[in-house]
């Protein structure tokens, strides 16, 4: 699969499954579940480090 | 019409780390570099490390900043907990991120120790600025920890202000200028005049002077350039904008991801308050300050041999390493008793710390003593010539 495909993929995951269950943790039970919210948004911020390996990985083979 | 030079805007905001050209002389330019594929070895980054630390304490500390009375400080901090939305979170984190700091700046320390980065016409003073900064970690760590107003965090304040009255300083230095110290401290001694002059120092004094130090400490790297001989190769360069950045982003996303699953798996659990009945509790502080408190224990508070003065010792000598170290060579066997100094030191470091947590407080023979710094000694010094005689002797038979 292609870099950019990965990449959608990615965003999709982080825009369907990953910001929603984010949205339910503050905005729907708040103050309940701060601790999963949490995990979510590492979950989330571990995956925009995904995104940001393959875009720097691309970089330097551009580069070299 | 034409417009004029300065009537055009730049909006394209990718161009803004392309190189400047026609500087106009007696421009002092400095700017991030870029590096070779080599650039991107792992211990290369232990500095970006750090600095995503000091980066995200700055930011949690200013959210907590917003909810902190200096009144009454144990239940201010009770109040983050409970009841400031992801409070908890946030203190947990910054406590957290603290510790990671401390640990970092330890391992960053090392590897530039053995590495022996810290020779070159402008790294002796990027090194000594690190060791100023180091103290400035602790410092402040010491002076958050005070803030939450628990038994152990007044214990250590208590024991802080002993130490400057009791040990070398206080019998040396003139009496007022201890008192003067005091003052700055803990004000008249009153809650809030303690945790005003507390927080003063703690967020905007230590905090700040470690921002500022640390600017001159990365742009002297950005002049200096890797340690490891990173020859700059027409063609080769890989530029900072995007892909060094992208590393920096990188690597404190994953530090700061895993200080918030940590920080959400195990939350702080606030100690007694100060005042509150502690009967039978031993005061143990936070791990990055055992091995002094049990070095204390070792070597006693005396004026010459003690704690404080062989503290003292240690970090000048660590201070002026750059002037110390005359070897030619660079490698690590090439420098053989700097290496096992180093390794002496962090053997010890690590010893103190855990006996420390182990046995607070429990006072050691003379002859326990010996025997522990003869064998770290030993344990160090040892291995290190033994690899650098077989590698000798490996290069002879290969010769």
């Amino acid at each position: 699969m292609q870099t950019k495909n990965i990449i959608y993929l990615i965003g999709v995951i982080q825009l369907v499954v990953v910001d929603p269950l984010m949205w339910y943790f503050t905005q729907v039970k708040p103050y309940a579940y701060e601790r999963y919210w949490a995990i979510t948004l590492v979950i989330n911020l571990f995956l925009f480090a995904a995104i940001i390996f393959m875009i720097m990985q691309r970089t330097i083979k551009e580069r070299v | 019409m034409e417009k004029a030079e300065y009537e055009k805007n730049e909006y394209d905001l990718t161009k803004i780390m392309e190189e400047e050209k026609d500087l106009p002389e007696g421009t002092y330019k400095i700017g991030f570099r870029s590096v070779t594929t080599k650039g991107y070895r792992i211990d290369e980054w232990t500095g970006a490390w750090v600095a995503t630390a000091l980066i995200y304490q700055i930011v949690t500390g200013i959210i907590i900043f917003f909810y902190y009375s200096q009144v009454d400080p144990y239940r201010a901090t009770e109040y983050i907990i409970d009841d400031v939305p992801f409070g908890h979170i946030i203190l947990t984190s910054h406590l957290y991120m603290a510790y990671a700091m401390i640990g970092l700046v330890y391992f960053h320390m090392m590897r530039q120790w053995l590495v022996g980065s810290y020779r070159g016409k402008w790294r002796w003073l990027q090194w000594i600025l690190g060791v100023v900064l180091f103290l400035l970690t602790i410092l402040t760590a010491i002076l958050g920890y005070m803030l939450a107003n628990t038994a152990i965090a007044m214990a250590a304040l208590h024991i802080g202000l002993l130490f400057m009255q009791r040990s070398v300083l206080g019998r040396i230095l003139p009496g007022a200028f201890i008192n003067w110290l005091e003052g700055i401290l803990v004000g008249n001694y009153t809650t809030t005049a303690t945790f005003s002059h507390l927080l003063a120092l703690h967020v905007a004094v230590f905090s700040t002077l470690m921002l500022a130090i640390f600017a001159v400490h990365f742009m002297l790297f950005e002049r200096s350039g890797l340690a490891n001989d990173d020859k700059t190769e027409k063609g080769k360069m890989i530029p900072w904008y995007p892909t060094n950045l992208l590393y920096a982003v990188f690597s404190a996303i994953i530090i700061i991801g895993v200080i918030i699953i940590f920080a959400a798996a195990f939350p702080q659990k606030l100690t007694l308050g100060y005042g509150s009945l502690a009967y039978g509790t031993f005061p143990v502080p936070d791990w990055y300050i055992t091995p002094v408190y049990k070095l204390m224990d070792v070597a006693g508070y005396g004026l010459s041999t003690g704690g404080v003065p062989l503290i003292i010792g240690i970090l000048i000598f660590i201070l002026i390493i750059p002037f110390i170290d005359r070897y030619h060579k660079k490698g690590v066997l090439e420098r053989p008793w700097i290496t096992a100094f180093g390794v002496y030191l962090v053997l010890g470091l690590a010893v103190m710390t855990i006996w420390g947590y182990s046995q607070p407080g429990l006072t050691q023979t003379r002859l326990l003593t010996e025997y522990l710094w003869w064998s770290l000694t030993l344990i160090s010094f040892l291995p290190v010539y033994a690899m650098r005689f077989a590698k000798k002797d490996g290069d002879a038979n290969a010769n």
